[in-house]
């Protein structure tokens, strides 16, 4: 039989398995200790079997958890919340609600919602859930169904992992080689040297994409279309998508500022998400909501 | 590297998928701080119980994103983004025990960034203030106030499509 077919066929056994990396690395030890491989070709074969795998999908949603921790401090490290207890219930009412009916209702702590006490019109998502608006986009949406349809827009950031996918895969190719499946195990000296500098560096990755650069155009729209479905499932207004759009189409026109920086322009994301028939239609309020929102959100 | 190694490395492969099998994989487990173990697979199914953190559970069936599960006798739904397979042991020499221990007691599964990575990033970023972060964990709403929440605004929590 040809090399190259009984390589074939090693590939795929190695591929359709999940534990591929286990698997390589017991039989590459085999290998070895038999005299077929020797300990180079080994070593190369298990780097391989590794890098295969995608980076950012081997993030656990333990792991999810910290770095949205660490991230979340780097946001109220920049921006001071806003310490209002009926504003903040009712911003996790509403971001709770799309978050349970999102495909990604569950993360290790839970969606939390946080208003932030700046002018500037900005929201960030961190990644697990910890979502943070600011004072400014807040005054921009006119009803409850604006400000749903901007939190989630930020929960499909979270639902898509954007924020993970921010970070570079080498920093994870440092912390996924240092071993940590026993639970009980703590980390030696080196290792958590190691893994705390990957840390750092994927803070700072996420970080810097959210505030500094923000995401591509296609997270951007991602975003906007996984938002749209979430007010449909729960129940609003998707036409609200298009209006919370062109309020901001209004206000951002010459600040350089938080959304302007970090986003498309509002007329290229109305352009997208206007192809959808349920949002190009005529908005209609709720009254019952219209009374909750002014009330919850009065002096903001 | 010749053809015959190869061909070896292929046996070992094959012998191992083989053997796999009789090497127990890791069980099914909550892998969220609590879960709520719902009635039907509904986002406000009526809750039958709370599980929580590393509480392992057998899967029987899967409906749109939904797992019927058995745990601990009892039958219900949970979310399939609340469950994963994991291995975990108790800390400090305590025996593995195949039930839900509290949270201070399961250190969380592992590989890279856990709690004491956290603990070293603090350590070496003082200037750091993770305050916010806790209490931002504490806003939460309970379920009634969300159902009620759900219902007075005229909104549809019963029908999803994930």
């Amino acid at each position: 039989m040809p090399t190259k077919y009984l390589f074939g066929l090693f590939l795929l056994l190695a591929a359709g398995c999940a534990e591929m990396t286990a698997m390589t690395d017991i039989g590459s030890q085999i290998a070895v200790a038999t005299g077929h491989l020797n300990e180079d070709q080994a070593a190369s074969l298990k780097k391989t079997s590794q890098a295969v795998e995608k980076a950012f999908t081997d993030i656990t949603i333990e792991q999810e958890y910290f770095i949205g921790r660490a991230v979340a401090a780097e946001i109220v490290n920049r921006y001071r919340p806003l310490d209002r207890q009926a504003a903040n219930t009712y911003l996790n009412l509403v971001g709770q609600a799309l978050a349970r009916v999102s495909d990604m209702p569950e993360t290790f702590g839970g969606y939390h919602f946080l208003l932030l006490d700046s002018d500037e019109i900005n929201a960030f998502a961190a990644p697990g859930g910890l979502i943070f608006v600011s004072r400014g986009l807040l005054r921009c949406c006119p009803d409850e169904d604006a400000l749903a349809a901007v939190l989630a827009h930020e929960v499909g950031h979270v639902q898509a992992k954007h924020g993970l996918q921010a970070i570079k895969k080498s920093r994870l190719t440092d912390a996924l080689t240092i071993i940590g499946t026993e639970s009980a195990r703590q980390f030696g000296g080196a290792e958590l040297a190691q893994l705390t500098t990957a840390f750092e560096g994927s803070i700072a990755d996420v970080t810097s994409t959210l505030v500094n650069n923000g995401y591509s155009r296609t997270y951007e729209y991602q975003a906007d279309q996984i938002a749209v479905e979430l007010l449909r499932r729960l129940g609003y207004d998707p036409a609200a998508m298009a209006l919370m759009l062109r309020e901001m189409q209004g206000r951002l026109a010459g600040d350089s500022r938080g959304f302007a920086r970090t986003h498309p322009s509002p007329a290229e994301r109305l352009e997208k998400v206007l192809d959808n028939p349920l949002v190009n239609q005529k908005h209609h309020i709720v009254s019952a909501r219209q009374m909750r929102f002014s009330r919850a959100l009065k002096g903001i | 590297m010749g053809k015959k190694s190869w061909l070896f490395l292929l046996v070992v492969l094959l012998v191992q998928g083989l053997l796999l099998p009789a090497m127990a994989a890791d069980p099914w487990r909550i892998v969220v701080q609590t879960s709520p173990l719902r009635q039907s697979p509904q986002v406000f199914g009526k809750i039958i119980s709370t599980l929580g953190y590393g509480t392992p559970v057998d899967i029987l069936a899967e409906q749109a994103g939904w797992l019927q599960v058995k745990v601990s006798g009892e039958r219900g739904w949970v979310h399939r983004t609340a469950v994963a397979r994991r291995a975990m042991t108790l800390n400090a020499g305590k025996k593995p025990v195949d039930v839900a221990a509290s949270k201070s007691e399961l250190s969380l599964a592992g590989k890279g960034f856990n709690q004491q990575v956290e603990k070293a990033y603090r350590e070496k970023n003082a200037q750091l203030d993770y305050a916010w972060v806790d209490r931002m964990a504490l806003l939460t709403v309970d379920e009634e106030q969300l159902r009620q929440f759900v219902v007075e605004g005229q909104l549809s929590g019963g029908g999803n499509a994930n």
